[in-house]
């Protein structure tokens, strides 16, 4: 289903688990989490139609583009969509792991009462709400609260935000933000084609070219402050930070693995979740805000 | 919308723990166990190609002050991501990765000058001083003795003031300045055959 935001996701998983040591457990679930949101998609394709900005024109986007300015675009989610989809992804994690089921459970109440039954579209800040509330109350760690969350949004964007048509002119971007959505991004690839990086947006997918020895957040480029860390082993995962604003985001070297089709990066990313671990131990922060590693887990940080 | 803590709190029970990532699999176990040695941290520069003139971005990988890669700048105009052999083999000049993968001096690479004396069967290592005075003896004595200041062009004796005997090649390792001055200089001394490494 070319419709799916996430086809192909399967191999990408089996590529995963040869890539990353420590990704053999988990890919059950990500298997599992990403069958149940394609499933509920395939079963009505209509849900979250593809966004319209009639505002917006291809002269002045490509002005935009022009002076590295993000289009910005935020539509509403519906909030029964996202509800359902929030439900979806808990109830996977009780299947894999039922001894949760308390906790997610207490965390689907809250996520139900949360929205009044009258709204019928949240932004994106009203759900960021939502995910302050469950992190104040621990029903839900960082990581955690960050995988369902971001999951939930980006399986809804993915499908709002797909096909520009004229809008998205990424030849003439150079900026750091999404220029599309204006999320930071947390992740790349380095194109197994040129070598080029690319950026993914983390929330509506969007791929644009980024110069190699530049920072995203703060537009850094002086190359003795920029650089990026690898483990001993693995040179796919290669985590570029910059020692200005102290920000990580990972980039993938698709060039040391083979590639029949497009490379699935929200699954390297929930892959090789350790370099965040690394990343943050290392002192750096993400840049993108997304908190993939809790405090506790900082704890013995080396600096 | 709004909702309080209190409520909250009467809403779940509030009795269960925090369900983390290490709950369905995902327990970032490689890294917290991972010796903080293997890391390697590596930073890119940006820089051009001197091997010839087409001057072709490459990004080169230095790992603890030692060039480990080159590659391509995919940013660059001229070359978009692509690298010949020798561009390629940048990083084996001073360094070579030996089999266990980690860098080496390259045992080749010549830090002395070598002089092999004529009629000798080896090169032995000379300094630089003597190295640089027997060169501008050389190119003095040759100068010297094959000097032409007029040469006849088409029935008529023209001053010239060359020497045939002396050619000088420049080199892509320089800058436009250095080899501008070279060429100054050699032109000085009447040389006239002058070519450069570089030269497509």
């Amino acid at each position: 289903m070319s419709e799916l935001w996430l086809s192909g996701y399967d191999q990408e998983i089996e590529r995963c688990t040869k890539i990353y040591e420590s990704f053999k457990e988990g890919a059950g679930f990500v298997r599992a989490v990403f069958d149940s949101i394609n499933v509920y998609f395939e079963k009505d394709s209509e849900h979250a139609p593809p966004f319209q900005d009639n505002n917006l024109s291809p002269d002045v986007a490509a002005d935009m583009m022009r002076k590295d300015t993000s289009l910005f675009l935020r539509p509403l989610i519906d909030r029964k969509l996202f509800c359902a989809l929030f439900k979806l992804v808990c109830s996977t994690i009780i299947k894999t792991n039922p001894a949760l089921k308390q906790t997610i459970s207490n965390t689907l109440k809250l996520a139900d009462n949360y929205f009044s039954e009258n709204k019928e579209k949240v932004t994106l800040e009203e759900i960021d709400e939502l995910k302050k509330i469950i992190l104040k109350e621990k029903t839900m760690s960082d990581d955690l609260a960050t995988l369902v969350f971001s999951l939930v949004q980006t399986s809804i964007y993915r499908r709002q935000l797909k096909m520009l048509p004229g809008l998205l002119r990424t030849d003439l971007y150079e900026g750091g933000d999404c220029p599309v959505c204006g999320k930071k991004p947390h992740y790349g690839l380095l194109h197994p084609d040129n070598g080029a990086k690319h950026m993914e947006c983390w929330l509506c997918g969007t791929r644009w070219v980024h110069p190699r020895v530049k920072c995203p957040y703060c537009s850094n480029e002086k190359r003795e402050e920029l650089g990026f860390f690898t483990v001993e082993g693995n040179d796919t995962c290669r985590v570029n930070y910059c020692q200005v604003c102290c920000c990580y985001y990972k980039v993938y070297d698709a060039r040391t693995f083979h590639v029949d089709g497009d490379l699935v990066l929200p699954v390297h990313n929930l892959a090789s979740l350790d370099y965040d671990l690394l990343a943050g131990k290392e002192g750096f922060l993400p840049g993108s805000g997304l908190k993939w590693v809790n405090d506790e887990e900082l704890s013995n940080r080396q600096d | 919308m709004q909702l309080t803590r209190r409520s909250f709190l009467k809403l779940t029970g509030a009795t269960a723990a925090t369900a983390t990532l290490a709950g369905v699999g995902l327990n970032k176990a490689y890294a917290s166990t991972a010796d903080p040695l293997r890391i390697k941290y590596t930073q890119e520069f940006p820089t051009t190609c001197t091997f010839c003139g087409v001057g072709c971005g490459i990004i080169c990988n230095v790992r603890e002050g030692i060039v480990v890669n080159a590659e391509g700048d995919p940013g660059h105009p001229i070359n978009e991501g692509t690298l010949c052999s020798k561009g390629s083999s940048h990083f084996n000049l001073s360094y070579i990765i030996e089999e266990k993968g980690k860098p080496v001096p390259n045992p080749k690479r010549l830090t002395k000058p070598l002089y092999r004396a004529p009629g000798a069967s080896g090169y032995e290592e000379k300094d630089w001083d003597w190295t640089l005075d027997t060169i501008a003896q050389r190119i003095k004595d040759t100068r010297d003795r094959n000097y032409q200041e007029t040469a006849d062009v088409g029935g008529q004796r023209v001053t010239v003031n060359r020497t045939e005997a002396i050619s000088w090649l420049g080199s892509a390792f320089c800058s436009n300045e250095e080899n501008y001055l070279f060429h100054k200089m050699v032109r000085a001394m009447g040389v006239i055959n002058v070519d450069h490494c570089a030269r497509l």
